[in-house]
């Protein structure tokens, strides 16, 4: 199996924290209008597909959720507690290796791996918590012999990835685990990670009070300096002029995130 | 009060976001090419060295962003180097070595004056040549090469960022002939 130059490039949008339910996503429509607006007449072909996993997490929240409106009388109480509740229970189930962490890694490694048996090249758009999800599986990818030859970039199941707002860079989601990147042994090719952040997005500084990020080393954090690594990582703190939660939502019609993504695609 | 706040955003957005475009020619298979320059909200790392800023450079068939941020390592201290945001390239003039985990691609000149919107002109030094990639062919027209790829500005123009605006780049007519 690998990936053909003849087919169309996939943009693969995987969420990160969400209130409501798949259907109210909409991410997919922001890339292509943001992609559009940063080729300005360019002719680049690609399609824009969003993972979703949110029903899955709203499943597992389930009790928590019916528990919380029992305890919560006031209407807009148990609105705002179970708003909360939906982010607090994303990253918490983001972080362990439960069943429904594992179900939602699992079935986009599925729909990674269905892609590339079709012969097209994927890139991962990831935000938020869906980086922690996306890292896990291109690394778990990375570990498989049949994938990810240096020296091959046609046997990438993912050709690269380009994060917003991600909070890998906390020190919780190293002592997860996550504290490495897969090296990929020595060859010419890196596998490309491009991360964009707001210093005031609360979720990528781990300030809940909004304090700003007072290092702008966020994915840099995974680079190894060795020959055989054959990662490319690079930093890009953007200014979406919002602050807190606001600027953690604010990355979609950020052009500089655009811009990374033609980049990366062309 | 409760317009005291907007207002106050609207005068700082006005003051400190630009968009700075400028035009250039190259050669290419006996062609005279087109290319394009622009970025914006210098504001951020002029004032701040660690948040650095996007700037694209286009020709026709390709566009390719570069990040720019000051740099006090280069001998003259009006440089900006630039980091190329896609590692498909390879370091060809000055550093004979590829860095596999940077990859700095050149710099510009002028930022004192382009800080101070004056000037007139920008100078693109490219040091990266594109490594042959099965997926992504060269389209990028612009060669690394000793001399710099000189780009006519136009006198910087106010926006603002935080309505969402994006810079009128369809504007600049890029081709061969």
């Amino acid at each position: 199996m690998t990936v053909s130059a003849e087919k169309k490039p996939v943009i693969l949008v995987v969420h990160g924290v969400q209130l409501g339910e798949d259907e109210d996503l909409k991410q997919d429509q922001y890339i292509k209008e943001l992609m559009q607006s940063r080729l300005v007449g360019h002719a680049l072909e690609f399609d824009v597909e969003l993972y979703t996993y949110e029903n899955l997490n709203d499943q597992a929240q389930q009790k928590l959720k019916q528990l919380s409106k029992l305890i919560i009388q006031s209407p807009i109480s148990s609105m705002l507690a179970t708003s909360a509740l939906d982010i607090v229970a994303d990253v918490v189930i983001s972080l362990s290796r439960n069943s429904t962490a594992n179900e939602i890694r699992s079935k986009l490694k599925e729909k990674i791996l269905d892609y590339f048996e079709q012969g097209h090249p994927v890139y991962v758009l990831a935000h938020s918590l869906g980086t922690v999800y996306s890292f896990d599986v291109i690394n778990e990818l990375m570990a498989e012999p049949e994938y990810f030859k240096r020296d091959d970039p046609m046997s990438w199941p993912v050709q690269g990835i380009l994060t917003i707002g991600s909070p890998l860079g906390l020190d919780l989601f190293k002592q997860s685990g996550r504290s490495k990147a897969t090296a990929l042994g020595l060859g010419e090719f890196n596998f490309k990670w491009l991360n964009y952040f707001d210093v005031n997005d609360p979720v990528v500084s781990g300030s809940i009070f909004g304090s700003a990020l007072a290092s702008t080393q966020v994915a840099e954090r995974f680079k190894q300096n060795q020959a055989d690594f054959g990662w490319y990582i690079q930093d890009y703190p953007v200014v979406t002029g919002k602050t807190w939660l606001l600027a953690h939502t604010a990355y979609w019609q950020n052009p500089m995130v655009g811009d990374g993504l033609v980049s990366m695609l062309t | 009060m409760k317009l005291l706040l907007p207002l106050l955003l609207l005068a700082t957005s006005a003051c400190t976001n630009h968009l700075y475009q400028g035009t250039s020619t190259y050669q290419e298979n006996n062609k005279q090419c087109a290319a394009m320059v622009y970025w914006y909200d210098m504001s951020h790392w002029f004032s701040d060295g660690d948040k650095p800023t996007t700037v694209v450079v286009r020709n026709a068939s390709n566009p390719r962003s570069f990040q720019i941020s000051q740099d006090n390592t280069l001998p003259d201290e009006d440089k900006i180097r630039l980091v190329e945001s896609n590692s498909d390239y390879v370091k060809v003039i000055g550093e004979p070595s590829t860095d596999f985990t940077e990859l700095d691609c050149g710099y510009f000149s002028g930022k004192q004056a382009h800080q101070n919107g004056q000037s007139d002109t920008t100078e693109f030094y490219l040091f990266c040549n594109k490594k042959s990639h099965p997926l992504r062919p060269d389209t990028s027209g612009l060669r690394a090469q000793s001399a710099p790829y000189v780009f006519n500005m136009a006198p910087p123009v106010s926006q603002f960022s935080w309505m969402g605006e994006l810079p009128n780049v369809a504007a600049v007519p890029l081709g061969c002939e």
